[in-house]
């Protein structure tokens, strides 16, 4: 539960934060030592796969709902630039219209995907 | 063998990200906490009934309840346990809604493990000082060493002792001489915070410049004229309360280090490159409007919702009903005292007098009053001939004569001097209507006070090179 950092800026130009600082995650899978790195990976991995499913559903308040989870389980992890985003889709994802939902839905799914693959290497 | 700690001590989580419980879950373990975890509100309500933890880490969205609904329930059968509210960011609304409704604390995602230590640690310190409830007596409503039973009063008492036993942020308003300083005290005192240190800091009386150092400190040879290192108020109140006044006053970059210390915790004196940890309870407080404050953009509107969380306004003198004759007798007897005099009361007329006064300066212009007439009279009572003469001419004008702009103010001695001049006799004047009391004056005068020590401090230079 390192707070996060900017060490690792992206400059891609998407957004102001930075994509993943593999230095938190890396201390948040050191929590509870070696017998628990495994389980929390796959844990994590399993977290933000339900959230991605949730915000693919198109369905207003699934993606709102995940959204607001993804936006405090982003940050924990050092997501910051997922986080960010999701903290977007989590205040107008009810009154936003179908297709705009789904612009931000599939931003939201590239960068879950980049997320999921530190994720996987870290494991 | 270690004895069993009972069922109480069990901190209960109720957090629905399985990913979020097992990494909070873990730090709390390793250091030596025993948790429980569950996933929605109901399975935690299920388990607090059966654990009655004296600790409950609360997610504010569950998917089945919301969080403010579930911690009413736990409230409501255990109103001693320490709620400690965990959000998201960009949530803080309602996390400060979780806070007036009784939360000891919340913490926003993401966290660090020395915090969410130092929450846990700051809740079970409060339970363990809490006093046993069969020592309040529910008769006795006055706070002292606040005076008065009007309504409006015994309100505030009442949500200084809720909010005594809470770690929120305490937002005192109030027109000057209400007594915030006061309530700032009183809710220290009947916090688990009281054997700690109180730390009163007046931000509107130090210059901008120094006022940095003096809330976080600073280290020798940090700048010119740091010739040791120095305790900042905030460390200074580590273990107690800091309080704030004339919060509004604060320098907009200071506001900054100010939210960013509400956020983490820590503090980094002027110099020092490591930031230190510090515990401390944040009371604040305004003789203005901090909403407005916001709209004008003088006050940061993030730093406003992060102190804002328990509002106290303490009400005008004038809308306190006969507490002002209350205030008055018990003064007028303890300054007797304190002068050698014989005063015993108020005389009836004094008292009908007192009750429809306005006293723009509330209880400090009584204080004032009184001391006045206790000095220059004997007694045994105090008469209408004693009250000082310009009282009620000032008073009279003030409650009756609606401000009139357009009035033109007589020139008088103003006549033939330099504007620099008479800048100067007007900025001295306010000083001394306001006891020179800089922040005071520069209000009245529509200016900054930096903008006040600024020429304060060149007036002093000229003068000595005379």
């Amino acid at each position: 539960m390192t707070a996060i950092n900017n060490s690792n800026a992206n400059t891609d130009g998407r957004g102001s934060a930075p994509d993943f600082d593999a230095k938190v995650l890396e201390a948040l899978l050191d929590i509870g030592g070696p017998d628990m790195r495994e389980a929390l990976s796959a844990q994590l991995i399993a977290d933000f796969s339900r959230l991605q499913d949730g915000l693919k559903s198109g369905d207003a308040a699934v993606m709102s709902s995940a959204a607001h989870e993804l936006k405090g389980l982003a940050a924990t992890v050092g997501a910051s630039r997922l986080a960010e985003m999701a903290r977007s889709l989590d205040g107008i994802a009810k009154t936003l219209p179908q297709a705009a939902r789904a612009v931000m839905a599939g931003a939201l799914d590239r960068e879950i995907t980049v997320v999921l693959q530190s994720l996987s290497d870290a494991a | 063998m270690k004895p069993q700690a009972p069922a109480s001590d069990t901190i209960l989580l109720i957090e629905d990200t399985p990913s979020l419980q097992m990494i909070y879950k873990a730090a709390l373990t390793r250091a030596d906490y025993t948790v429980e975890t569950c996933g929605t509100g109901n399975e935690g309500l299920a388990a607090f009934r059966r654990l009655k933890s004296n600790v409950v880490l609360l997610d504010l969205m569950l998917p089945d309840r919301a969080g403010l609904e579930v911690m009413r329930e736990i409230l409501a059968s255990a109103p001693q346990t320490c709620v400690i509210v965990i959000t998201a960011n960009g949530s803080i609304n309602k996390a400060v809604e979780m806070m007036r409704a009784g939360a000891h604390e919340f913490l926003v995602k993401p966290f660090d493990d020395q915090r969410l230590l130092a929450a846990i640690e700051n809740a079970r310190k409060a339970l363990h000082h809490r006093p046993p409830a069969a020592h309040i007596d529910p008769n006795v409503q006055v706070l002292p060493p606040f005076i008065g039973h009007s309504p409006n009063m015994l309100a505030v008492y009442d949500k200084i002792r809720s909010v005594a036993r809470s770690m929120a942020t305490v937002f005192i308003t109030g027109e000057s001489g209400t007594g915030k300083e006061l309530c700032a005290e009183a809710v220290h005192q009947e916090s688990a915070r009281s054997g700690g240190p109180f730390v009163a800091l007046n931000c509107g009386a130090i210059p901008v410049d120094l006022l940095e150092s003096e809330v976080f400190g600073h280290l020798r040879g940090s700048f010119t004229g740091a010739i040791s290192d120095k305790l900042g108020a905030a460390a200074a109140a580590d273990g107690g309360t800091l309080f704030l006044d004339e919060i509004c006053e604060m320098d907009l970059n200071l506001q900054t280090k100010l939210l960013r210390f509400l956020q983490t915790s820590t503090i980094t004196p002027v110099g020092a490159t490591k930031p230190r940890k510090i515990n401390v309870r944040i009371i604040c407080a305004t003789n203005r409007s901090p909403l407005e404050e916001v709209r004008q953009g003088r006050f940061r509107e993030d730093l406003y919702y992060r102190l804002h969380v328990v509002p106290i306004h303490l009400p005008p003198l004038r809308d306190r009903g006969d507490d002002v004759n209350e205030i008055a007798e018990n003064l007028v007897v303890q300054m007797a005292r304190e002068e050698g005099h014989n005063f015993t009361g108020l005389s009836q007329r004094v008292r009908e007098l007192f009750r429809g006064l306005p006293w723009p300066g509330n209880v400090r212009q009584l204080i004032n009053v009184l001391r006045n007439v206790v000095v220059l009279n004997e007694g045994p009572m105090v008469a209408p001939e004693m009250l000082p003469p310009d009282l009620m001419v000032t008073m009279t004008r003030t409650k009756d004569a609606p401000e009139d702009d357009d009035a033109r103010p007589a020139l008088g001695d103003l006549a033939g001097r330099t504007l620099a001049q008479i800048e100067r006799i007007v900025i001295d004047d306010a000083l001394s209507r306001h006891n020179g009391s800089v922040p005071k004056a520069a209000r009245e005068l529509d200016v900054s006070a930096s903008t006040l020590y600024r020429k304060l401090d060149a007036w002093s230079k000229a003068e000595q090179k005379l």
